[in-house]
């Protein structure tokens, strides 16, 4: 897959992103990232980075029963989880921002369509 | 131990195949059970909600299951081989310290008196034997993770009936070759080398824990409460899938007496005769006195029988040592038979509540399935 590189670095700020709306599970968190465009999320990908990020202190988990029976972990933003959020988002932007004037605005400039770049 | 059966019988299709699978990758894998164990509860949600929603199964697992079992299942952590075999080594010189200190119990009794550096275990080629079954555990589970994903049709319990015979047969040729070759385990060896090996290891982990984490604490042991709530979890589990095979059982046994009463020419054999038989032949009190009184009488016996040849301290040993195993045996078995009859009670009261008899109630179980 030609995006895997770029999503991973990504992923771990948006299921970040995703849990600090609220408290949330597995299967809820994969749902929302498919409807926002990660199509080929599975959850392969997703239980490592939750792993990872509850192992980073950034999220909390608690288990309970969940309404069908098994038993369910429950994830939560954590204060240093807020922290690396908000410096995921900065970061993010810089660097998208940074991404975007070489990819497309100078493209523009020299008019240039989309797909051709300017190298340096 | 997750009873993995019994949670892919409460699912359909697709997701009960997935799972089956996914769940033999995890309990045959090298990887810890605790850390299986969890990735396996995990995903087992995951697809009890999918297919309440109907949401393909693809969606959650990608469409590869080999490349998602592979990222699932794999240590997050740098090192993690390194530690968990240091780890196995530490295991298996715990329970060589054991068998050696039940060994040396075992001569002390019978002699009054052994001395560590002449004397070897008792059946030394037997321990060879269960550490070359161990080793060839380790092969057919690799081989295994080869094979599984080639040939999907098998079904999943053939691979843990061939792991067993593996493990019987590893048993079997080791102990053989063992004894052929005469290995005799030294109890001073064993004591230096596992007892020294146990120290060692015990003293870095547990620094090392204070150095990370400020205490000696296992960050990864489940707490108690987290273990209680997963027992619960697969007593459930196991009840709700026990009572629809024993749902299934009763009907073929129900309709089987009806006809047995109907070819003698007896009275028409009713729901309510059928109901009284099982609540007699359920009747856990009764049970429960043979299952303690079988043991307790068995070891007896041994106690008895080997103080005959006069030497009442082996006597007492060997009747103890054969005790314990027998309760550790037969718990299991009252375990498994208790579960058997709280299910088949279970629909007798079911069937009872809904006003239906065990035909009827298979029937709408497998239209619900």
């Amino acid at each position: 897959m030609e995006d895997t590189q770029l999503m991973k670095g990504i992923l771990e700020g948006c299921v970040l992103a995703v849990i600090a709306k609220k408290e949330t599970y597995g299967y809820e968190i994969l749902t929302c990232m498919e409807q926002v465009g990660f199509d080929n999320l599975g959850e392969g990908t997703l239980y490592p980075v939750l792993t990872r990020l509850d192992k980073n202190g950034y999220i909390s988990c608690r288990k309970a029963k969940s309404p069908l029976g098994p038993i369910r972990k429950y994830y939560s933003i954590t204060r240093s989880g807020q922290e690396r959020l908000e410096a995921f988002k900065e970061s993010y932007k810089k660097i998208s921002q940074s991404t975007n004037r070489i990819l497309f605005e100078e493209n523009e400039k020299n008019g240039m369509g989309e797909g051709e770049t300017m190298l340096c | 131990m997750l009873d993995t059966f019994a949670m892919a019988q409460l699912l359909k299709g697709d997701y009960r195949k997935t799972f089956e699978q996914i769940a033999l990758y995890g309990d045959m894998s090298e990887i810890p059970e605790q850390f299986t164990e969890d990735r396996i509860l995990n995903i087992y949600d995951l697809l009890v909600e999918a297919q309440e929603n109907g949401k393909p199964v693809e969606k959650i697992i990608g469409p590869d299951l080999k490349q998602f079992c592979e990222e699932y299942f794999s240590p997050d952590e740098k090192g993690f081989w390194t530690k968990e075999i240091f780890k196995r080594i530490f295991r298996v010189c715990v329970i060589m310290l054991v068998v050696l200190l039940i060994d040396y119990a075992g001569y002390y009794a019978k002699d009054g008196t052994v001395s560590l550096q002449s004397a070897s275990i008792t059946g030394s080629p037997l321990l060879v034997g269960t550490l070359v079954a161990g080793a060839m555990l380790i092969i057919g589970r690799i081989m295994r993770e080869k094979l599984m994903f080639r040939n999907s049709k098998v079904k999943p319990i053939l691979y843990y009936i061939v792991m067993l015979l593996i493990f019987v047969l590893g048993i079997g040729f080791g102990t053989v070759w063992a004894d052929k070759i005469g290995i005799e385990i030294g109890m001073l060896p064993v004591l230096l080398i596992c007892g020294g090996y146990c120290v060692v290891y015990l003293l870095v982990t547990l620094l090392g824990r204070y150095q990370r984490f400020g205490n000696f604490k296992d960050p990864e042991k489940p707490s108690r409460e987290e273990k209680a709530e997963k027992k619960a979890f697969g007593q459930e589990i196991s009840l709700r899938a026990e009572m629809i095979n024993s749902a299934k059982e009763m009907e073929k046994r129900y309709r089987k007496l009806k006809r047995k009463n109907e070819k003698k020419g007896k009275p028409e054999y009713t729901m309510e005769d059928f109901t009284k038989l099982i609540n007699k032949e359920t009747n856990l009190k009764g049970y429960k006195a043979v299952f303690i009184a079988v043991p307790t009488i068995a070891s007896m016996w041994v106690l008895f029988s080997v103080a005959a040849d006069e030497n009442i301290r082996l006597a007492v040993f060997v009747a103890g040592v054969f005790a314990v195993i027998m309760f550790f045996a037969w718990r299991f078995i009252w375990n498994v038979c208790k579960e058997v009859f709280v299910a088949q009670r279970m629909v007798i009261e079911e069937c009872e509540s809904r006003g239906i008899d065990i035909a009827e109630y298979v029937l709408q179980m497998e239209k619900s399935e």
